[in-house]
């Protein structure tokens, strides 16, 4: 244990400061090598220790509720009544390992974690004093510490702990190993709980004694029976039957069960049980180890029982449960957990636990929480409810990724009723996602095997360096394609051993290519035939499970297609689950492939292989990604054939660098793990060859160019394949190392840098990989690896080394499996997770008559290619990509805007006469559109019959005959329509809303009263015809007329000329207002007018100069807001308080250029007689100086009597002291 | 016409008891009237070339060449006039040709002192006036004119009737609109094997896609069919994809059995051929 979390949840949970204890977890958990804060320095070691703690504690203490998952129980504890143990089963012996096999990988529930950190963290004076110092002693009462359990503790502390023990014992094992097999049961210990536990009726739920088996892998003829010390990857060399991916016999389930599981990190874990068996019986026996039976409270006889009903009300000691999920939510938030799927597989082994509580539970629980108040001893996980109550904690907290996961799994998760009851507000959430999630399992459609066309290019006489090299390869063809039907025919069938019934024939064929060197031809067609039957995700490898690809059916395009999809989907989906940690598997087709290698064994033929499979793969991880925006909804079609694009070469790579690091490390890998006296040599050795292929130096490129998530997949199934020393090598010790930091950074949380779900993929195959590489050191016996490659490397962080020790690996789709079984109720009978259903007449029918029509065509479609050279299929499918994206481009830029228009014209018209409803409005119009949008399909077709033949024609050689020729432009234009029409029949409306409710909202912006918006401007303002837009910048003029006012005085001369080029509607607004405003100070003549040297000439010809100019001013600004405004002007603003202010503050009121103002405003039609009449009535209102109120009052009446009285041209403008002669002449 | 794989084994027992002669064949009508002519002339024909292959050997033997030899010169002295070659042949139930060339090779092995080439005896047999000796000249054309299943004029006859059905099967094509590459076309590209005709666009036939078309103007009983399957049909397969194979003179229906991997067998041209047509207004 790490002593210093355990002294941590030691002092007592319920007294523990959640927060700060959260905090400084997190804190630890978070740390980067130099930044250790100070205060958390004595804490530096809790870091590494943590995690891997906390997940064993975890998984130590839901061992016993969990029943449900991928273990095979035990049915009859009988069988293991024999079973010897010395010294308590610290020395199990191989037949108990193979009897442990029956258990399956109910061993992924143990320990996640072995002692494998190096030692020192485990020694009392290292970390625990020092954190228990520091963990807030204060809280600490000795009374927690007094009894059983302090004892316990320190005895462990003290005497197991010490790793050199560890070490020790684990030696001695693998030494003991085969031939203890053989041993007779030498001591039998009835006491010991994990070799007898006690029998019930539910036994067959319990597998907590199998759960102490080292398992051992399955035997066959090519297998070796030593048991292995991996954990996950099934020895090359094993027979076929274990690797192929389970069907639906149960045979077949119980060998990959076998297979998968095949062993355990064995010795550590023994340590670890040994501790804590020691500690449990001290804790209840006053630590008298030798004390004879006892009942474990941990284990209690249940009846029979069915799904326990979780129930909320019975959730006992929920404050830790709630620490413990948020500690854990952190752990998986920060990438400390080396897997999030396997977490999540967990927590939902959780969720879905079958219960074997009965129901005296609370009284045990309550007597049992009494008896050991230790917080780590303490069982929190006792019985469903709590288990259920800290799964949905955690499913709380992880909420995004679960949203993540594909429709089917967040279906069942909706629909989980422990959830709902537990928490209705997640059970929203879920419900939520559900509805609005797309992702969906989707399998590309098996092609049929097919031969890999002969090309004249490549293939004929010419190609060959002989007459009998061509004659010898034209019979290798025909004999490799034999051996194919062959084995397609009877791989199936019991007793069919590939080597026996294949093995010479392929060797023969071998040493005939050998003969005529004609290898580099053969693992061409090699090559090419294993791409053609493998690429998908059936055949093809399934390290990270089911690839979402919503894409491939609307390749497709077909409803019938689509559904027989979905029905094979069901039944070639295996329906068991696997458990969590399956090995690189070679299944389907790739079983052939990997067989053939093998039995074959040519060097010179796997050179060749090795050599094409390079090349292909440099080829494919070139492939140009374009990176697309995130999309509003309406995916771009680009994107989706990008994604296509992307999705094809993914699983083309990954399939490649399989077989690729298979044949590379094929030369290395042994049966049995090498000893540790060899590794030095050989890493020596090896350490001076160079690569086949330079994944190092691919990754790095990749992560500067970030292209990770095409790269990381492939390298990470190259890795998968790795011997037992190579990631000792200095080499690939670089690339796990870049690996393992890449890991690290991959925080999931949205960001701009990386899509969640790429992150999440990149997550998945990395937790893989680590995991793997960790079983490969685990049967080194090496536990200085970390030393010698991690230390190496210090960015990647020690403590990451013990997170890389855990034994288990998850698909997605093993977590819907899970759950499927829990809704299905089937449990664990006989540890099959079988799908019930039943292929009936009708479905089978329904995927008939597909096979006919539409199918037919794509059928032909793909014919047409198969012998044709390769560039013809590119050429057409380029052609249709572009002409169908130029097709949907076209009709957006013709129809589109063409309805646009002309709803804009009705919108226009509508929107006066009724103010009310915008969107009903819009509704209204667009559907009057949406019958003339259904031409766009029309169109389309038309676009493509004409644009996609031309440009085949043009790319394609001259000498192509017509019939291909037409052919090619036949199929190039249907798939381009099809691209097109897709697209625009689902997309067309909602285009063209899009299109309208934009240019509404325009129009709604630029005729409504506030031309808030700054950035809409409506129709483009006409300058005059003969513009040539070098007037000033309206923020010049602005600034100018600003100016002005500040300086209180202004230029002779007309107003400048408004452009409207650079014109906005805020500039013009603020124009017309600063012009109103100008205005008023000119017709209050108290401005000081430029240029009119009033030294040199006399008072009133000044005078009457002065008016002059202020009367010009006056009429070029009318004429300005009359012509060249397009926005109302606020010539109101001229009867405000202030402005007409500037004339009362005036000591010698000049009201005749105010009426001149009155009349110009009438006359340039910009106020109506009876508007200036009410604003001057409103002036008078307000509060003026007696004197004045009367003037203005007269000023009123003038201009009312002249406007009710004469007619507007000759109005006698006279009343005021100045003579209207001058007014009217310059009118 | 296709026949049952019952059928078949009825009309082959009925042939293991009778001679190979016109007379024969007239009974093999009469039994079995229901099937069409042709057919069981093929059948005949094969038939009774198994039956020669069983007893090929037993006709090679030292022993055998030599009693044979010494007969027809018996015979000949007798009455040179008389059949005395073919009479031998239909007495020890062997084809009159392959007698006539037991019986040449014989020969010119005594004339010339060295065994003679079988391009010569080929050539003799195809013109026996090419045979030094009169006699054994008039006795040699007896034979082949006589024999319905081997010589020279059958192998003939037979390639004929191969070449007429590739050209009818080729003026189908046209026909249909169905462009193609023909063998010659595909040789001289350099193909390593050539079926008769490569279809350029492929076309489905009953469901089934077919690249390639190979007539055979024959029945496909099992035995012929096993050994095209091997040195033709499949090396097809196996480079241009699945195909068609046409057995104008019928086949056994049970042997029909791979056409999901890709070889279909027809009796005739087929009439359920859909061809790739990207008509856009099928979505």
């Amino acid at each position: 244990y790490s002593p210093s979390l355990h002294n941590l949840l030691r002092q007592g949970v319920p007294q523990i400061d959640v927060p700060r204890v959260s905090l400084l977890i997190f804190c630890s958990l978070s740390l980067q090598e130099n930044h250790v804060h100070d205060k958390l320095v004595p804490h530096s070691l809790l870091q590494k220790d943590f995690v891997p703690f906390l997940l064993n504690f975890l998984r130590e203490q839901t061992s016993q509720i969990l029943t449900n998952g991928p273990s095979t129980p035990a049915k009859t504890p009988n069988s293991k009544v024999l079973r010897s143990s010395a010294s308590h089963g610290s020395q199990k012996t191989g037949s108990e390992r193979r009897a442990g096999n029956s258990a399956g990988s109910c061993s992924s529930r143990m320990q996640l974690f072995s002692q494998m950190t190096p030692a020192s963290s485990y020694t009392p004076d290292a970390s625990f004093p020092s954190s228990a110092a520091s963990c807030g002693s204060s809280a600490f009462t000795g009374s927690i510490l007094s009894g059983p359990s302090r004892r316990s503790l320190t005895e462990e502390e003290d005497g197991k702990g010490d790793s050199a023990s560890l070490s020790g014992g684990r030696r001695k094992r693998s030494e003991v190993g085969p031939t203890s097999a053989n041993s007779p049961p030498d001591q039998l210990n009835l006491n010991n709980l994990e070799e007898f536990p006690p029998m019930s009726a539910a036994s067959g739920l319990t597998n907590k004694p199998s759960r102490r088996i080292n398992p051992t892998p399955v035997s066959s003829e090519r297998s070796h029976s030593k048991p292995k010390m991996c954990f996950t990857s099934t020895p090359v060399s094993q027979s076929p039957a274990a690797r192929f991916p389970s069907g639906t016999s149960l045979e077949t389930f119980a060998a990959i069960q076998k297979g998968n599981v095949t062993s355990i990190t064995g010795s550590s874990l023994q340590e670890e049980r040994e501790m804590l068996k020691k500690e449990r019986y001290s804790m209840n026996r006053g630590g008298n180890i030798s004390a004879g039976i006892h009942t474990s409270p941990f284990i209690r006889t249940l009846p029979i029982r069915s799904l326990t009903c979780a129930d909320l009300s019975k959730v006992s000691c929920k404050k830790q449960l709630e620490l413990l999920a948020q500690l854990y939510s952190t752990c998986i938030a920060e990438n400390l957990v080396p897997n999030i799927f396997l977490e999540l597989f967990f927590v939902l082994q959780l969720l879905t636990s079958k219960g074997t509580t009965s129901s005296e539970d609370g009284e045990n629980d309550l007597e049992f929480n009494q008896e050991c108040k230790d917080a780590v001893e303490r069982q929190h996980f006792q019985n469903v409810h709590n288990c259920v109550y800290f799964a949905v904690q955690v499913l709380d907290c992880q909420f995004e990724i679960i949203s993540y996961l594909e429709r089917g799994t967040l279906k069942l998760l909706a629909e989980n009723e422990r959830i709902a009851s537990f928490s209705p507000g997640l059970h929203a959430r879920l419900m939520k996602a559900y509805e609005s999630s797309t992702a969906k399992v989707s399998l590309l459609l098996p092609s049929s095997v097919q031969s890999v066309s002969f090309q004249p290019e490549t293939d004929n006489r010419s190609n060959f360096p002989s007459d009998r090299a061509f004659h010898i390869f034209k019979k290798q063809r025909d004999i490799f394609y034999e051996l194919l039907r062959e084995w397609e025919d009877n791989h199936e069938k019991p007793g069919w051993d590939f080597e026996r019934v294949l093995g010479n024939r392929i060797r023969a064929m071998m040493n005939h290519l050998t003969a005529a060197c004609n290898h580099s031809h053969f693992a061409r067609l090699f090559q090419k035939q294993l791409i053609q039957m493998c690429k998908g995700p059936i055949g093809g490898g399934t390290s990270w499970g089911d690839t979402p690809d919503q894409d491939v059916l609307n390749m497709l395009g077909s409803d019938n297609l689509s559904r027989l999809k979905r029905l094979q989907e069901r039944f070639v989906v295996p329906q068991s689950i696997r458990g969590p940690c399956p090995p690189p598997t070679f299944p389907g087709c790739q079983q052939f492939f990997r067989d053939f290698i093998l039995s074959a064994g040519s060097y010179q033929f796997n050179q060749h292989l090795m050599d094409s499979l390079c090349l292909k793969i440099l080829e494919l991880d070139g492939l140009t990604l374009v990176e697309h925006e995130p999309s509003d909804g309406e995916a771009d079609m680009d994107e989706q054939d990008e994604k296509k694009r992307f999705t094809a070469a993914l699983m083309t790579l990954r399939l490649l660098a399989k077989f690729l690091g298979f044949l590379v490390f094929l030369p290395y890998q042994t049966v049995e793990p090498p000893s540790r006296d060899l590794q030095e040599s050989a890493v020596t050795l090896r350490n001076q060859t160079l690569p086949v292929l330079d994944v190092l130096k691919l990754l790095r490129q990749s992560v500067l160019n970030r292209r990770t998530i095409l790269t990381v997949p492939w390298i990470v199934e190259f890795l998968s394949l790795v011997d037992h020393f190579a990631p000792f090598l200095d080499y690939y010790g670089r690339v796990f190392s870049l690996l393992l930091q890449l890991y690290r950074c991959l925080v999931l949380s949205e960001d701009k840098e990386m899509s969640f779900l790429n992150k999440l993929l990149i997550l998945a195959v990395l937790g893989w990989l680590f995991q793997l590489l960790f079983s490969a050191i685990a049967e080194s016996g090496s536990v200085n690896f970390s030393m010698h490659v991690w230390l190496c490397y210090p960015l990647s962080g020690l403590y990451m080394w013990g997170l890389l020790f855990t034994p288990d690996f998850l698909f997605t789709g093993e977590l819907r499996k899970l759950l499927a079984s829990f809704v299905a109720g089937s449990g664990a009978k006989n540890g099959g997770f079988i799908r019930k259903i039943t292929p009936t007449a009708a479905e089978s029918l329904t995927a008939k008559p597909s096979v006919t029509q539409q199918k037919l065509q794509v059928e032909l479609e793909q014919a047409f290619f198969h012998n044709q050279p390769p560039s013809l299929r590119r050429t057409v499918e380029f052609v249709a990509e572009r002409v169908g994206s130029n097709c949907v481009k076209h009709i957006k830029a013709t129809l589109v805007a063409e309805l646009v228009k002309r709803a804009e014209v009705m919108l226009q018209d509508k929107v006066k006469e009724e103010d009310a409803n915008h969107s009903k409005l819009l509704d209204e119009v667009c559907a009057q559109l949406y019958e003339e949008g259904a031409q766009a399909l029309h169109k389309g077709r038309e676009f493509c019959r004409l644009k996609g033949p031309e440009a085949v024609r043009v790319l394609l050689p001259e000498e192509t005959s017509a019939a291909v020729l037409n052919s090619a432009e036949d199929i190039a234009v249907g798939l381009a329509t099809e691209k097109a029409c897709t697209w625009l029949s689902t997309n067309i409306t909602a285009l063209i809303k899009r299109e309208v409710r934009t240019t509404f909202n325009r129009m709604l912006r630029v005729q409504g009263p506030s031309l808030s918006s700054e950035d809409t401007q409506g129709e483009r303002k006409g300058c005059p015809p003969n513009c040539q837009h070098h007037a000033p910048f309206p923020s010049q003029i602005i600034n100018e007329i600003k100016r002005l006012q500040v300086l209180g005085y202004f230029p002779d001369g007309d107003m400048p000329i408004l452009c409207f080029q650079f014109m906005c509607p805020t500039s013009e607004q603020q124009l017309a207002r600063c012009t109103v405003e100008l205005a008023s100070l000119l017709v209050s003549d108290r401005v000081p007018i430029q240029d009119l040297k009033p030294q040199t000439q006399k008072k009133p010809e000044r005078q009457r100069g002065r008016k002059n100019a202020v009367n010009g001013l006056l009429k070029s600004l009318l004429s300005v807001w009359k012509e060249d405004f397009w926005t109302p002007v606020p010539v109101q603003l001229m009867f405000s308080r202030k402005n007409v202010g500037y004339i009362a503050e005036v000591e010698q009121r000049e009201w005749d250029l105010f009426l001149f103002m009155l009349h110009g405003l009438v006359d340039h039609g910009l106020m109506g007689n009876a508007e200036i009449e009410s604003c001057l009535h409103s002036l008078q209102e307000l509060l003026w100086s007696s004197d004045f109120l009367e003037e203005l009052e007269a000023i009123s009446r003038i201009f009312i009597s002249e406007y009710h009285v004469a007619e507007p041209r000759t109005r006698p403008c006279e009343l005021v002291r100045q003579p209207r002669g001058t007014v009217a002449a310059q009118s | 016409m296709k026949l049952s794989k019952a059928q078949y084994d009825e009309i082959a027992q009925f042939l293991g008891h009778v001679q190979p002669t016109r007379q024969s064949l007239r009974k093999l009508k009469k039994r079995f009237p229901s099937q069409s002519q042709s057919t069981l002339l093929s059948i005949f024909s094969q038939e009774y070339q198994k039956q020669i292959k069983r007893t090929h050997a037993k006709h090679h033997t030292a022993e055998a060449i030599e009693t044979y030899y010494q007969r027809y010169l018996s015979g000949v002295v007798k009455n040179a006039g008389a059949p005395v070659l073919l009479e031998l042949a239909n007495e020890v139930d062997f084809a009159p040709s392959l007698m006539a060339r037991i019986v040449l090779e014989r020969f010119l092995q005594e004339q010339e002192g060295t065994i003679p080439s079988k391009t010569l005896i080929n050539s003799m047999l195809r013109d026996p006036s090419q045979i030094p000796d009169g006699v054994l000249a008039n006795q040699v054309y007896q034979c082949t004119v006589n024999d319905c299943c081997y010589g020279p004029l059958v192998d003939c006859i037979k390639h004929a009737i191969g070449h007429e059905h590739e050209v009818l099967l080729r003026e189908m094509l046209l026909e249909k609109n169905l462009s193609f590459l023909a063998e010659e076309q595909l040789r001289a590209k350099g193909y390593d094997k050539t079926p008769d005709f490569i279809l350029e666009v492929p076309v489905a036939v009953e469901g089934h896609i077919i690249h390639w078309i190979e007539s055979k103007a024959s029945f496909g009983d099992e035995c012929s069919h096993q050994a095209y399957l091997h040195d033709q049909f499949w090396s097809y397969w196996n480079r241009f994809g699945p195909g068609l194979v046409i057995y104008w003179y019928g086949f056994i229906e049970e042997l029909d059995c791979h056409r999901e991997r890709g070889i279909l067998l027809k009796d005739c041209f087929p009439t359920d051929i859909v061809t790739l047509r990207h008509s856009v207004a099928q979505h």
